[in-house]
């Protein structure tokens, strides 16, 4: 069923209890078979034949929001996410995908229109920057409404697709490889013939999606990569941003996203960032950098299993409260998302941050 | 249509049980019960990849608090289901495995810290926290528990009051009976116990000793109030190379019946001082590697860190610098991950330590090695040891038996097991000494807890089970206790 290097990994972590403290799902359900251990032990006894996959397995090996802690806290780096995005490719493969999975597809596969409000940069060819904002980022106005206005004070010549399509980061995750190669292909060509000299994004995955998944896919974005975080930096150091400082007494602790920070490790564009906006460093969250414990929204799951994603960032939330924050950044429009939900804390999305206080 | 045998009481203990705790805290779901099958036992490793049915409990069950946990046990009691509890279930004695069916009681739901006391410096906290987790609580407001076993990122301060654990740092610190202040437990008849606020006192026996290492055979933990300590000033390494065991074992006691008080005490034979000194540091040299720490305030582990090394010195110990010692401290759960754990491993592997006076342990050490090595030569079994947790009247060591070519024949494999666990444990008990010393006897050792301690005396623990849990309904069958 599973190629060597997953088998591999199955063995070593299939009785293995170490990265049990960190699972951010596990600690949200104390399920052990929400465990990196309790995927490797079920995966491994179907691998060998032992017991069938049935549809409770089916439906655990997509409770995984394949934040990739797992494999940060391991000692020996075994990939325990991939095991499980492994182990979702059999599933497709056998024409098994959950209803609650398939009703999410719809949602990702859609194509759809950022409703910026310069007309002029929809579709623009040649531009300095192109602006992808990725799903959430169409549906959440004052988001785009910051970043419109951060550009713009900037002077940046800028751009947006005429149509966005998924960057197939998701599908990827969710198991559906074939698919995603393909929705790579068609976002990549769309944003290679734009000629734009560099892609800023806001959306994490989108991010990690260009800078990590599409190479191992072979495929080339031709602009030049970066986070809008990493932009509004380099905008700030030419000093093309002027900021007034906050006056405000408020705690602002940063929330570091999956796919940004253990993805790809970005984690102090954004600290500067908040930094030249507060005039001092965010402060650290117990668990954050590398440690920092996923927001639930990864990996679809706030659209295939909105109850355990809520509760996910409720424990989030409620551990920010407790380190004494007041206002929590966030880095990621998924995330962002996911925390205004809760309710129990300010949560604002780094340009939003940055955009009111130009 | 798929025709279901029903069975009616099975049926209205499924809707008591949500009734009690919430469906959502039910779990009839084989992932989660075949998750729970498997501890670090090699017997329910060896049998979860095999072709044969085994034993699993009929549903997990996680209470809320101790109001739900006596409801729970009253209800098992009256439909006849055992209860077994359970926290990490990381153990390697099957003890929170359900080989005789019944429900799974998992506490990791009770996992509240409920008051630090700073003043006395206790903490009061629910059992089924996981110990990093207590850990981090404390460190944020300055404190330890300086309880660190391999089971750290894993278990539950509730696993380490059942099974009487111990972390590296026990030489200084204790074993969980140690650090106890109090315990609430509630019994096999649902009855909620709880211990007096201190258990150093005159009124009476201390009965929250009774359960710190029953295995949740007497009563299910509920709540506990922690000793803790301020995070030390400072901590003290040295690493010495000495020249044989028996030196090694000397010198360890002359620093702990000199009252230094050290944290960090770590003596290993020859065989795994090869391993680490090459291997680990990429050292040669013969003879038996010793760490030793020293933490609190920074004057008093000054003092204590040069008596030591005078001691060391004394007996002609190779000072190897501080570098290796603080190396193991950053380092010290590597070797529980795998591929340097051997759970990874089909291998027929167990840990069979032991605590004795310093007049007998070297005696255990060498018995057993010998009856490890030379009596199952034909199998290639491996025996290598260390000396980690040590008092001023014995140390403890810990042992690994390892046999990598297990015997295809299912039947032999298992006799092979059983026997090499037997004789080590005989070796124990023959030589003056406690067969274990900090993972619990469960079922991998219960079975010969009549020979440890004697017909008569095991009667007297028998005799508590059965007037504490006239059912048996407490987890049954484990500490050697009647099915």
């Amino acid at each position: 069923m599973f190629d060597q290097k997953t088998k591999e990994t199955l063995k070593m972590c299939r009785c293995c209890f170490m990265c049990r403290h960190a699972c951010p799902v596990f600690l949200t359900t104390k399920l052990d078979s929400n465990t990196p251990r309790g995927y490797a032990l079920m995966l491994s006894r179907i691998d060998e034949g032992i017991v069938p996959m049935t549809d409770s397995v089916v439906d655990r090996l997509y409770e995984c929001t394949q934040c990739g802690l797992c494999k940060i806290l391991c000692a020996f780096d075994w990939q325990e996410d991939e095991v499980v995005r492994a182990g979702r490719e059999e599933v497709v493969a056998a024409g098994r995908t959950p209803k609650n999975v398939n009703d999410a597809l719809a949602v990702v596969e859609a194509d759809y229109t950022l409703p910026v409000k310069d007309k002029e940069a929809v579709g623009k060819k040649n531009a300095d920057v192109l602006y992808y904002g990725g799903r959430e980022v169409a549906g959440d106005t004052e988001l785009l409404t910051s970043v419109e206005k951060i550009l713009s004070a900037a002077g940046v010549d800028y751009g947006v697709l005429e149509q966005e399509y998924q960057t197939g980061a998701e599908l990827y995750e969710l198991g559906l490889t074939d698919d995603a190669k393909a929705a790579a292909e068609k976002l990549a060509g769309a944003v290679n013939a734009s000629g734009a000299k560099r892609i800023v994004t806001s959306c994490a995955h989108a991010y990690k999606a260009f800078k990590v998944l599409y190479p191992q896919f072979d495929i080339t974005i031709k602009p030049r990569v970066q986070h809008i975080s990493e932009y509004i930096g380099e905008l700030l150091n030419a000093g093309k941003l002027k900021i007034k400082q906050a006056a405000d007494k408020m705690v602002y602790a940063y929330h570091d996203p999956c796919q940004l920070g253990k993805g790809c490790g970005v984690y102090d564009a954004p600290r500067d960032a908040i930094k030249a906006v507060t005039g001092k460093a965010p402060q650290e969250l117990f668990h954050a950098r590398e440690e920092a414990e996923c927001c639930g929204a990864g990996s679809a799951m706030y659209l295939t299993n909105h109850n355990l994603s809520m509760k996910m960032a409720e424990r989030r939330i409620q551990g920010a409260v407790e380190d004494g924050t007041d206002v929590l950044v966030t880095a990621c429009p998924n995330c962002h998302k996911i925390f205004s939900e809760c309710g129990a804390l300010k949560v604002m999305p780094l340009e939003k941050l940055v955009a009111e206080a130009l | 249509m798929e025709r279901k045998q029903l069975c009616y009481f099975d049926e209205l203990f499924r809707y008591e049980l949500e009734d009690i705790v919430g469906k959502e805290n039910v779990i009839y779901d084989h992932t989660e019960i075949d998750c729970d099958v498997v501890d670090v036992w090699w017997i329910t490793r060896y049998n979860m990849f095999s072709y044969n049915d085994y034993p699993r409990a009929q549903a997990v069950v996680f209470p809320l608090d101790k109001h739900q946990v006596s409801k729970v046990v009253k209800l098992c009691a009256q439909y006849g289901v055992p209860v077994i509890p359970r926290g990490g279930g990381a153990g390697d004695s099957g003890g929170s495995t359900a080989p005789t069916g019944g429900i799974i009681m998992d506490t990791k739901k009770m996992d509240k810290v409920i008051a630090l006391n700073e003043k006395s410096l206790t903490v009061r906290v629910q059992p089924g926290i996981l110990q990093k987790h207590l850990e981090e609580y404390l460190n944020r407001h300055g404190y330890t528990m300086n309880h660190f076993p391999a089971s750290y990122h894993t278990s539950t301060l509730g696993g380490f009051i059942s099974t009487n654990g111990t972390g590296v740092l026990s030489s200084k610190y204790g074993k969980l009976i140690d650090m106890v202040h109090q315990l609430e437990v509630v019994m096999p008849d649902g009855r909620i116990f709880k211990s007096l606020p201190v258990n150093h006192h005159s009124a009476g026996p201390d009965l929250s000793k009774l359960f710190i290492g029953a295995e949740g055979t007497l009563g299910v933990v509920t709540e506990a109030l922690i000793k803790v300590h301020p995070l030390p000033e400072k901590r003290n390494f040295l690493a010495y190379l000495l020249p044989d065991l028996k030196t090694g074992i000397e010198v360890g006691r002359q620093i702990m019946v000199n009252g230094l008080m050290p944290s960090i005490m770590r003596l290993y034979d020859k065989k795994d001082t090869v391993h680490i000194l090459k291997k680990q540091y990429g050292l040669e040299g013969e003879g038996c590697f010793f760490m030793a720490g020293f933490d609190g305030k920074a004057k008093i582990c000054d003092v204590q860190t040069e008596l030591a090394k005078e001691i060391f010195d004394a007996n002609g110990g190779q000072d190897l610098g501080d570098e290796h010692a603080k190396r193991w401290w950053q380092d010290r759960l590597k070797s529980y991950y795998p591929p340097l754990d051997y759970v990874c491993e089909p291998w027929m592997t167990a840990v069979t330590d032991t605590v004795a006076p310093y007049e007998a342990i070297e005696n255990v050490y060498n018995a057993m090695k010998a009856a490890v090595e030379s009596k199952y030569a034909a199998y290639g079994a491996v025996f290598h040891a260390h000396f980690s947790h040590w008092y001023d009247w014995g140390t403890s060591f810990y042992p690994t038996f390892l046999v990598k070519n297990v015997p295809e024949d299912e039947e032999e494999a298992l006799r092979l097991y059983h026997s090499i666990i037997t004789d080590c444990a005989r070796v124990a008990i023959k030589n003056g000494s406690a067969m274990n010393e900090h993972h619990g006897v469960g079922i991998r050792f219960g079975r010969l807890m009549k020979e440890a301690y004697g017909e008569e005396s095991y009667s007297v623990l028998q005799d508590i089970k059965n007037a504490l849990d006239q059912d048996n309904m407490l987890n049954p069958g484990k500490l050697g206790f009647k099915l």
